[in-house]
């Protein structure tokens, strides 16, 4: 198959709907676990700013991690906005939802 | 400087956020040779923007907000705007961190203009700014709605 992605974008691209979700996912534990939560709080203040920190460390070292596998040789582009658009609308769901019944 | 700058330059640089969204959705839908510059300087237009909101709302939130707002919001007969609006507003900011940091990314492609999917790939990452940052505003409507309940019960 001929690539239609560069590995930054597709890497990146990866990263972006994998973070989405696992940013939405760690919210729902650290809102359950209040041990979480406060050392969270404990670790910059406040239990958002670490939450926002680790988020976007975690999309830059995986966005590089997944560049360097060849990503673009199996995926496309069409195929990343799918997983992307997904993957906002499951997080989304997942932070409405949480808090609608929390 | 008063706190009211921070929340009100949150607003502003979500606005061009959304603004730049805007934009370069409407130009990824005819891209070709000639606006595929604009669009790429657009989309650092939605990143910076969206982080700089990013920014000064959260110092705002985390400086200020728990010790005054919040207070009047929990006290009033609108305490679902904290306990929903701005629980809510505060973490889907987080997805649409990354998404404006992924745009300008997906926007150096090499293949945007060759290849369909890129275009659509474009398309569907300044849409779900542009919808979320319209989100974002409607919660901070709330939560602004929900201190002005609160201030007039008291």
């Amino acid at each position: 198959m001929q690539n239609t992605l560069s590995r930054f974008n597709a890497g990146f691209g990866l990263a972006t709907a994998i973070i989405i979700i696992l940013t939405s996912v760690l919210l729902v534990i650290k809102e359950v676990n209040k041990g979480l939560k406060g050392w969270f709080a404990g670790l910059s203040g406040h239990h958002w700013t670490t939450h926002g920190v680790l988020t976007i460390l975690a999309f830059v070292i995986l966005g590089l991690l997944l560049s360097q596998i060849r990503l673009e040789e199996k995926w496309d582009a069409k195929k990343l906005a799918v997983v992307i658009l997904t993957a906002t609308i499951l997080g989304g769901l997942i932070v409405t939802i949480f808090f609608l019944v929390h | 400087m008063p706190k009211e700058v921070f929340i009100l330059s949150h607003a502003v640089f979500g606005t061009i956020g959304a603004l730049a969204a805007v934009w370069v959705f409407v130009e990824a839908l005819n891209i070709h040779q000639e606006n595929v510059t604009r669009i790429k300087y657009m989309s650092l237009v939605v990143a910076l923007s969206v982080w700089l909101s990013y920014l000064v709302g959260g110092y705002f939130y985390v400086k200020f907000y728990g010790v005054t707002d919040k207070t009047i919001i929990l006290a009033g007969p609108w305490p679902w705007a904290h306990k929903f609006a701005m629980e809510v507003k505060e973490h889907v900011f987080f997805i649409l961190l990354v998404l404006a940091t992924y745009l300008p990314i997906a926007v150096r492609d090499p293949h945007l203009l060759g290849e369909k999917g890129n275009k659509s790939l474009v398309l569907t990452v300044s849409g779900l700014v542009m919808l979320l940052v319209m989100a974002m505003d409607g919660y901070g409507a709330l939560i602004i709605m929900g201190a002005k309940q609160g201030l007039l019960a008291r």
